[in-house]
């Protein structure tokens, strides 16, 4: 192992570490802008639900059918998975949720009992 | 950084007056070293640069939680290494539904002219560093690079000691082995 050289650092962008605290600083700022929206996003979900469910029209049968639309194409493998997410607009989300259901103890890395060889 | 203690951070952050300062003081004390440790990890400097934000402003969210047990240093590099773990992680499941295979992305960086710097032992040497798990090639970084004591390992990774040389033991070999064949 002696033989063997560090690892040379890497190369980053020109003025990266200048401009990186403003970029922390203001991510920082923005999360807390952001925070007091997450709770009125959720209740103006809440109420657009509660409204919806008082009156369903005809929609819901529209949906039902654009559903069975969608698995129709599933089940007959005309699309993939793949092509199902890339018409999503947020596949990135989607698949991450679906991977936290499939997956929920995924933020507890650090498990003593782990194996680690 | 000049010369601020990390004592004195932790006074400018728990000062609501000087919070914003201290959280200053912290980044250019630490941001280099927080994102090499991460980049060795993750490779691709995209992906460093928005795990090195997020490590520090995790660490400002959980400020409250830091007791002082340990330095800022090691409580940050923990944060930092969960945070790249985690990552690395995901993209494994992702590999696991076909969408993505992280690992041939990475191992394709590494062959890019101008990705790695210097010569083709660098390369060959992480091309080998690919091969090993993610915790044990954060092990070897934490000792063979970082040159931390098996203590503040421990420390960082809430892991002990003994599994902690077995897991350096076994990547020094694996990477030996590795070499030599190439």
């Amino acid at each position: 192992m002696e033989k063997l050289p560090k690892i040379d650092e890497f190369n980053t962008p020109e003025g990266y570490f200048e401009q990186l605290p403003d970029q922390i600083l203001d991510s920082l700022q923005s999360n807390r802008d952001f925070g007091w929206m997450k709770y009125a996003a959720a209740i103006l979900v809440f109420l657009a639900a509660g409204i919806w469910a008082l009156a369903p029209f005809e929609q819901e049968n529209i949906q039902l059918t654009f559903d069975q639309e969608v698995n129709l194409y599933i089940d007959s493998q005309y699309w993939t998975a793949e092509d199902v997410l890339s018409m999503a607009d947020n596949p990135n989300e989607i698949l991450e949720q679906i991977i936290e259901e499939e997956y929920p103890e995924s933020e507890l890395l650090w498990e003593e009992d782990q194996n680690w060889f | 950084m000049n010369q601020i203690s990390e004592q004195e951070i932790i006074q400018l952050i728990r000062n609501p007056k000087t919070r914003e300062i201290g959280y200053r003081q912290l980044i250019l004390a630490y941001q280099k070293k927080v994102y090499h440790l991460i980049r060795r990890m993750v490779l691709i400097h995209e992906d460093a640069n928005d795990l090195t934000q997020n490590t520090f402003i995790k660490a400002f969210r959980d400020f409250e939680k830091f007791k002082g047990n340990s330095s800022l240093f090691t409580w940050l590099y923990r944060i930092g290494t969960n945070e790249a773990l985690t990552f690395l992680e995901k993209k494994k499941k992702r590999f696991f539904f076909s969408i993505d295979d992280h690992q041939e992305k990475l191992e394709s960086y590494v062959d890019q002219p101008g990705n790695i710097t210097g010569d083709e032992i660098q390369r060959a040497l992480q091309k080998a560093l690919l091969t090993l798990p993610e915790k044990q090639r954060l092990v070897f970084h934490l000792k063979y690079q970082e040159e931390l004591t098996y203590e503040e390992m421990s420390e960082i990774t809430g892991t002990s000691i003994g599994a902690l040389k077995a897991s350096y033991h076994h990547a020094v070999k694996k990477i030996e082995l590795s070499l030599k064949s190439e």
